[in-house]
């Protein structure tokens, strides 16, 4: 297990952030109401790279093909039987912190 | 290279001296007289019967929808054509294609790369979702064609195949599917689905061409036109996700991206040295709602022809449709059924009509009864001259009478239900198992 720290200023609100490791990546985002929730970067439907997409009502959408997914539990409110994989995250202070299940892991910079 | 863009995913390639014919749907009213073309084929001056002249060398079938795999077009290839298909999890493509008479049907393995020599190569992708659906590379003379048809491509699919580009694309932007069109919503909040699923289907499309790379990205397969008097709604852009291809073009065009938008109408041609050969000229440029006027207006007595000619229900059609959904309810396991968790309620017009309940949720052993009730969390009304080709057996793909656009529907809760559609799809209790097995996890 590994963790991944990043600047808590990199992540603005509502703006999905990707964070790439050796397992396809995380997805991080900051809700309007400022939680961090982080899942794995891959869309259940068609595996498209949820970083790619935006937060729309609330919801993490899907930019490949609109599928959306509630940001507290990751669940698909499209299709019932897709839910996004969670991954640990929490805020201390100026810093965000990832865990992820890793020897290594690596935080590039800003999301694509 | 060279591409004819006959209309929908339809494309004839030339390249390497053979010619590759991709989705023939060269006739009109698929789907029970409902599909017609974007433009009508006559309009554009594309004949049938001259584009099966050929000559052609390989003929490559994207997955059974009839305005993809049209079966008068396809009887009227010789018997002795190469057809190409995906391999699909079960062989119901290959056999639907072999009961039109076709002889050479040839499964290539989904992401091989088939060398048809002389450097001539030929890849097809198989879709991420439940559904047969694939997509086609032809690589040759140093160029790559690509040809989503309708395919719902895993990312990392699309990623590989940018990592080299295109030189010319053929992209889906438009819906085609009953959602939310028959639906049972008030106006307006079906048209605030119809707006959040047009701006999700142009989204897609531009970033499935951002990830592929193409030179040319050519907005295609769609939209249908409606001509059926009684449902021109469904080409109004508030009613219907159905997206006129210059929206999909200008959209692209605003995106930045390095794709040049390519907007062709059916007989256009690329050649990837002379470029864009157009036609019909007036058609790329035609207001759409114009068109769809003139068209219906001069569609209307075929369209009335067809619908006199449709053949009654037989009037065993309730005996006939409890035999059918039980035949295929019954295999299914208990924990699939309740995975589905339906309870439909159909409501069949006509003179053989009535009311049906199939009941997902019945302990068994039967599951369809006559008569509805209440608790009902799907409803489908329909004709019952269209509910008899499939419950007889004259027609294989139930999914069909939902996509002519003459059935309506509701549904309690308001949510998509997967695993009922993927039943109504492909009954198949295996491939429906293996689909929803806990460990098939596409990550």
């Amino acid at each position: 297990m590994s963790r991944i720290e990043i600047p808590a200023d990199a992540l603005p609100v509502e703006r999905p952030l990707r964070v790439d490791d050796r397992h396809g990546g995380v997805v991080v985002v900051r809700t309007a109401a400022g939680a961090i929730c982080a899942f794995r970067d891959v869309c259940p439907h068609a595996r498209w790279r949820l970083s790619l997409g935006g937060v729309v009502d609330g919801h993490l959408e899907c930019s490949g093909h609109g599928m959306r997914f509630e940001l507290d539990t990751g669940r698909c409110i499209d299709v019932d039987s897709y839910r996004l994989e969670p991954v640990a995250v929490m805020q201390n202070g100026g810093s965000i912190t990832i865990v992820v299940e890793d020897e290594v892991a690596r935080f590039e910079g800003d999301a694509p | 290279m060279k591409v004819t863009y006959l209309g929908q995913a339809c494309t004839l390639v030339e390249v390497d001296g053979r010619r590759i014919l991709v989705d023939p749907w060269l006739t009109e009213g698929a789907y029970f007289g409902s599909w017609f073309h974007t433009h009508l084929l006559s309009d554009a001056g594309v004949s049938v019967e001259e584009v099966v002249r050929g000559p052609i060398d390989y003929v490559f079938l994207s997955h059974e929808h009839p305005d993809h795999a049209d079966p008068a077009t396809l009887r009227l290839l010789p018997k002795a054509t190469p057809i190409l298909i995906c391999r699909f999890p079960t062989p119901r493509f290959r056999r639907h294609l072999e009961t039109l008479g076709l002889e050479n049907v040839r499964e290539i393995e989904q992401g091989a790369r088939l060398d048809l020599g002389d450097d001539l190569t030929i890849t097809a992708f198989g879709g991420a979702e439940y559904p047969n659906d694939s997509a086609l590379l032809i690589e040759g003379e140093g160029r790559r064609f690509f040809n989503e048809t309708d395919c719902k491509l895993p990312y990392e699919t699309l990623e590989e195949i940018g990592r080299k580009g295109i030189d010319i694309g053929f992209f889906m932007f438009s819906g085609a599917t009953w959602f939310p069109m028959m639906y049972d919503y008030p106006d307006e909040e079906r048209r605030r689905h119809v707006r959040r699923r047009r701006g999700a289907l142009l989204k897609s499309f531009i970033e499935r061409v951002r990830v592929t790379r193409p030179r040319y990205a050519v907005p295609s397969s769609g939209p249908c036109t409606v001509l059926d008097p009684e449902r021109l709604w469904l080409n109004d852009p508030e009613d219907s996700i159905f997206i006129d291809p210059t929206e999909a073009s200008a959209a692209l065009g605003a995106a930045g991206l390095a794709a040049l938008p390519l907007q062709m109408v059916a007989g256009d041609v690329w050649d990837d040295s002379a470029g864009l050969e157009r036609r019909s000229p007036g058609l790329a440029v035609v207001d759409r709602r114009r068109y769809v006027e003139e068209a219906a207006e001069k569609s209307a007595p075929i369209v009335a022809e067809w619908r006199r000619r449709e053949l009654p229900a037989g009037d065993d059609l309730g005996e006939r449709l409890e035999q059918y959904f039980d035949e295929r309810i019954v295999p299914l396991s208990p924990t699939m059924r309740q995975r589905i968790g339906t309870k439909l309620a159909l409501h069949v017009a006509g003179p053989r009509g009535g009311d049906w309940t199939v009941d997902f949720t019945a302990p068994g052993p039967h599951f369809t009864r006559r008569g509805t009730s209440d608790d009902w969390t799907y409803r489908i009304e329909v004709e019952d001259k269209l509910l008899y080709p499939f419950v007889s057996g004259e027609r294989e793909f139930l999914e069909d009478l939902f996509l002519s656009l003459r059935a309506r529907l509701a549904r309690r809760p308001d949510r998509y239900n997967e695993p009922l559609y993927n039943f109504f799809y492909d009954p198949d209790p295996k491939r429906l198992e293996s689909w929803y097995e806990p460990n098939r996890n596409p990550c």
